[in-house]
């Protein structure tokens, strides 16, 4: 793991310096294309929903997720991020559900 | 919450940019400290040692890529692949990136270097909506703005990832800490699911990461990423299409 460590992180490090420098270091005075532009702004749209949902849905071993906690935080935080679109009363929200239902099942 | 006083012509108000962005960034905190212990935890449970999680840390400087580095480290993905993910991960700064230059494209090259760096989704969606509320802002005003509220973050991120990193074995599970991960991820996505190509973006990244779970090396991440940026993509087109119909009626 060392080795892949020492030669993939400081890569990765370096391209995403450039991925957040390209449009503020040389070319800040250029935009993206209208298109590409058009396909850049549903980036955070796609990638962070595919990055939780599963996590929420599975467990560590691959199987439907077993533990309710999860399932009614995660569709907590859901509910609050449409309502509010506020990302702090999101996360609050969503670990308050999680840790609600995890006193309320420990009691019963 | 900023000072009422007027601007003392041609003199930049640093010191008031700077303040503001410490207090806008200040509620993020409160995400910002249990996703650094968690950082820190699963880094030591994964087997990193100290100086590679601080590595990781602060050259990176991306939760969310962090983790997903994490992860496929400890299931022996290799280089290219970690590489990959990782990039695709943070495929979104490069969207920052376009979104701040025309507010800091005269800020002098070190600050935009420093902006870049520390760019990160709260202290990112703090500046947008300070450099919004303050068009009369200077460029250079909005670089210590957001340079105060990322080096906040910054701190705060590798303290946590300390912490996490030594006491986190002694966390008590019922926290879930490691559930705040996942939980911020849609918190993140909440504020731009808001027209129609987005939420279809969204189901159809999600549908696509669900339905390829099983595929090794997060490799459901990369593919829902690209299936949903390609549907936004048309769906944005075809409702501008639509549109212009309707207006040329």
């Amino acid at each position: 793991m060392s080795e892949t460590f020492w030669f993939a992180v400081p890569i990765l490090a370096l391209g995403t310096f450039a991925l957040r420098f390209i449009f503020l270091g040389y070319f800040v005075a250029k935009k993206p294309s209208d298109e590409w532009a058009r396909a850049l702004k549903y980036t955070p749209a796609a990638i962070l929903p595919a990055l939780a949902m599963p996590a929420v849905l599975f467990d560590s071993s691959g199987a439907w997720q077993s533990d309710p906690t999860r399932l009614v935080g995660a569709a907590a935080a859901i509910a609050i991020g449409v309502a509010t679109r506020n990302v702090l009363w999101t996360v609050l929200g969503g670990m308050a559900a999680v840790w609600a239902t995890t006193a309320v099942l420990t009691v019963f | 919450m900023t000072n009422a006083s007027p601007p003392l012509v041609g003199r930049p108000r640093i010191g008031w940019a700077v303040q503001a962005g410490l207090i806008a960034i200040l509620p993020t905190q409160l995400f910002v400290v249990p996703f650094g212990l968690v950082s820190g935890v699963v880094a030591s449970e994964i087997g990193l040692d100290l100086a590679q999680t601080m590595f990781l840390s602060i050259a990176l400087f991306a939760g969310a890529s962090q983790f997903a580095t994490m992860e496929l480290l400890r299931d022996n993905a290799p280089a290219v692949i970690v590489i990959a993910t990782g990039l695709a991960i943070n495929l979104r700064f490069i969207m920052y990136a376009a979104a701040l230059s025309p507010w800091v494209r005269e800020a002098p090259y070190s600050g935009r270097v420093a902006v870049g760096y520390l760019n990160v989704d709260n202290v990112f969606a703090a500046a947008m909506v300070w450099y919004r509320a303050q068009p009369q802002g200077t460029p250079v005003e909005r670089v210590a703005f957001h340079l105060s509220a990322a080096v906040l973050t910054w701190v705060m991120w590798q303290i946590c990832t300390l912490v996490g990193f030594y006491f986190g074995a002694a966390a008590p599970d019922y926290l879930a800490l490691e559930f705040s991960a996942p939980i911020a991820f849609l918190a993140l996505a909440a504020p731009v699911l808001v027209d129609r190509p987005s939420w279809l973006a969204a189901a159809v990244a999600t549908a696509t990461a669900l339905a390829l779970h099983e595929l090794p090396f997060n490799l459901n991440v990369v593919a829902g990423g690209g299936l949903g940026i390609m549907a936004g993509y048309y769906a944005d087109r075809a409702l501008e299409q639509t549109q212009d119909e309707g207006a040329a009626q």
